[in-house]
């Protein structure tokens, strides 16, 4: 790296840039460090070893060499104590390291000679574990060097390299027993004329054998170093993927409605549902929207496929579903244009099966269709959960133009529906067995009652104590919902007369569900007509306002309560005295009778002024 | 919505309402009412296939009634339970003859 800008920079910058680590190869240099320590501690105990053996006389010389021994001991061990205190993590060890070695190793040359030729090789080779061509021909420029010395030094002063030996023509020799350099040197030969042949035939022979090693460790740094990087490069890339395929499986999760609404709010229903992908994106989903202001479409689908590509597919199906939807009143006419827009440009021949349902949150009525999906699992009220077998179309994406069967269902209040997808029934232990629906159906009937988000994290629980370490293959989604029957249809009119059939409707569609008798409704409806006829009346007069009419039943469906708010004068109709209904029919006056009317039909009767609004709440029980 | 179906034999005039008297309807049976009165001595009200009665259908009873008693008077017949209830709440059923 440093090396192509290097040329630009001063020598000091290139000095200094020697002593810097490329961040790439931080955690090399520290291993290599560390491989560093162990050749000069292995140095150190070699050089105990051999200092033993000389003292118990093994090893014999004509020399006492326990002092540079014990030099080299000190030497080695200080190094490796330096490397230790620094853990082996600074950037200028390795310089340490290799003047070290070429300076220690150089003196024991000085002083073994031919004996220990091998050592020059040393820190060249250690110094190619870097990686770093740079600091190979540092050690080598420098080892040369210091072995130059040591093996002009040693031919003088080191052990006697008799074999550059040449001695004057009829040179007699006497042992007095001993080493042979010994009896060579008491012929009165002069070591100091061996400076130019150890040059000559020690150091030029083994400098050109080290140079070969050099140019090898130079190759290896070389190559190393291109292997590095290169890994470098593949890990900064699989980082990059990674990272992507983090925020894909983000992005997918945040497609996925993750704020379940409970029925505090009066939506007729309880929702919960959990995506678990098997890999880090996944081709399942569910989705659940309000299509009006009263029908909740549920979506759960399963893409072929895993990974990114399902994932992309799935966002597709999704989208059209969640259109068609808004297009086509019915669950199958949703399915059947959901497919062909699918088909129309599926070269890739991707599908998805999918169950649509559309629950009406005020009657319960439940219309859905089956694109080829697991059956749903239903329970009734006070029943236990068991398997719809609805009628299954194609699979979204499989064929143009295929039909689908819709049905329909009443659900009746704390009915549940559970969806799911294969990665439930097919969840597997370790040994290879499978959840199975009649597993799932166990679970579920174990406490049917519980809201769909005890519903859920149950299963999700049971399938974890089944599969326990087993590796999850397939995406596992659930969604379930509780219809509550406390569904609730708000409508906002004009305050006039004509508009009394569109409430009287409204209140209609809340009772339909309901065991309302005809009678309790006409009953509510002569209340609704009096009330709104009031407001409609002196509520804004002269001038023109809107009311705001909601219907709902409590959780169980035994009452009906209307509410009517508007922003007219403040007027509060409990305060007018009850008409006398016991005058005769000429004393009589038509004033006052339709509150006295609706205080008598209904159950209960409230107002309250709140907000600048009139608030007048009717409730009848129905049961 | 409310269908008025009038008939006038002898003088007598026989309404039949099918639907809900309510406040948007009862107006229009007030008109049709009054078209009727002068020709009328005695009137008869079928309220079978009334759903229901609001207080201003029963304004108009009642002014019907008024109308009626200095001739030959009103009746209303075909009741059903919850309009009876509806009489009897606000004292109807002792005012109107009811069959």
């Amino acid at each position: 790296m440093t090396e192509t800008d290097s040329g630009k920079k001063s020598i000091w910058k290139r000095f200094r840039n020697v002593f810097t680590a490329n961040e790439t190869f931080h955690e090399n240099e520290v291993q290599a460090n560390k491989l560093g320590t162990l050749v000069m501690a292995l140095s150190g105990v070699v050089l105990v070893i051999v200092l033993i053996l000389f003292s118990v006389g093994i090893f014999k010389t004509s020399k006492d060499l326990t002092g540079p021994l014990i030099q080299g001991i000190i030497e080695t061990g200080a190094v490796t104590v330096i490397c230790m205190i620094f853990k082996y993590d600074r950037k200028w060890l390795k310089w340490l390291l290799v003047i070290v070695m070429a300076v220690v190793y150089a003196g024991l040359d000085g002083v073994f000679t031919h004996k220990a030729a091998i050592l020059m090789a040393i820190p060249v080779i250690f110094s190619a574990r870097y990686f770093s061509r740079k600091l190979t021909v540092f050690t080598t420029v420098i080892t040369s060097g210091t072995f130059f010395i040591s093996t002009l030094w040693g031919s003088v002063n080191g052990l006697f390299d008799l074999n550059i030996v040449t001695l004057p023509e009829g040179t007699r020799m006497i042992s007095k027993g001993g080493f042979l350099d010994q009896a060579v040197l008491d012929t009165g030969f002069d070591r100091k004329s061996l400076v130019w042949d150890a040059f000559v035939y020690n150091y030029i022979p083994k400098w050109m054998l080290f140079f070969i090693i050099s140019l090898i460790s130079m190759d290896i740094a070389n190559k190393g170093r291109r292997m590095v990087l290169e890994q470098h490069e593949r890990d900064v890339e699989k980082s990059l993927i990674e990272s992507e395929l983090d925020l894909a499986r983000r992005i997918q999760s945040d497609m996925l409605v993750t704020a379940f609404p409970d029925d505090t709010a009066g939506n007729g229903f309880d929702i919960y549902a959990s995506m678990t992908p098997a890999r880090e994106v996944g081709g399942d989903f569910y989705d659940f929207f309000m299509i009006d202001d009263t029908r909740l479409g549920l979506v759960i689908a399963d893409v072929s496929g895993k990974g990114i590509p399902a994932a992309l597919f799935m966002t597709r199906a999704m989208t059209l579903i969640k259109a068609s939807a808004g297009q086509w009143q019915r669950p199958e006419e949703v399915l059947a244009d959901v497919n062909n827009k699918i088909c129309e440009n599926n070269d890739e021949e991707m599908f998805v099966t999918a169950w649509f349902g559309i629950l009406d949150t005020v009657t319960g009525n439940l219309a859905a269709a089956n694109g080829g999906h697991e059956y749903p699992l239903f329970r009734n009220a006070q029943e236990d959960f068991s398997m719809i077998k609805d009628k299954h179309g194609f699979v979204l994406g499989g064929l143009p133009g295929t039909t689908y069967t819709g049905y329909e269902m009443d659900m009746e209040p704390g009915s549940c529906i559970f969806l799911y997808t294969d990665g439930l029934a097919e969840a597997q232990s370790e040994a290879g067995v499978f959840f199975g629906t009649d597993r799932v159906l166990d679970v579920l009937n174990k406490e049917p009652c519980a809201s769909p988000e005890k519903i859920i994290s149950g299963m999700a629980r049971a399938v974890k104590d089944f599969t326990g370490d087993a590796r999850q293959f397939d995406d596992l989604t659930m969604m379930c919902v509780r219809f509550t029957g406390r569904g609730k249809r708000t409508l906002r009119v004009a305050a006039d007369i004509e508009n009394i059939e569109k409430v009287t409707e409204l209140v209609g569609e809340v009772l339909k569900g309901t065991d309302c008798s005809c009678q309790v409704r006409d009953k509510i409806n002569v209340a609704v007509d009096e009330i709104f006829s009031n407001i409609a009346k002196y509520a804004y007069a002269p001038g023109k306002g809107d009311v705001t009419v909601s219907a709902e039943t409590d959780k169980d469906r035994e009452s009906i309560t209307v509410t009517f708010k508007d922003n007219g004068k403040k007027y509060d109709p409990l305060e007018v005295n009850d008409p006398d209904v016991s005058l005769s029919a000429d004393e009589r006056t038509p004033g006052g009778l339709g509150v006295y009317m609706v205080r008598k039909l209904m159950d209960d009767v409230s107002y309250e002024y709140k907000d600048g609004q009139n608030i007048l709440k009717i409730k009848k029980i129905i049961k | 919505m409310l269908d008025i179906e009038k008939e006038l034999s002898d003088k007598e005039l026989v309404v039949k309402l099918e639907g809900r008297l309510d406040t948007a309807t009862a107006p229009g049976f007030e008109e049709a009412l009054e078209e009727e009165f002068d020709k009328a001595e005695g009137l008869t009200i079928d309220m079978e296939n009334v759903d229901y009665i609001s207080s201003a259908g029963l304004r108009v009873l009642l002014a019907a009634h008024k109308k009626m008693s200095p001739k030959e008077g009103m009746k209303v017949i075909n009741v059903n339970e919850t309009i009876m209830e509806i009489f009897d709440i606000i004292g109807f059923s002792d005012i109107l003859t009811i069959e």
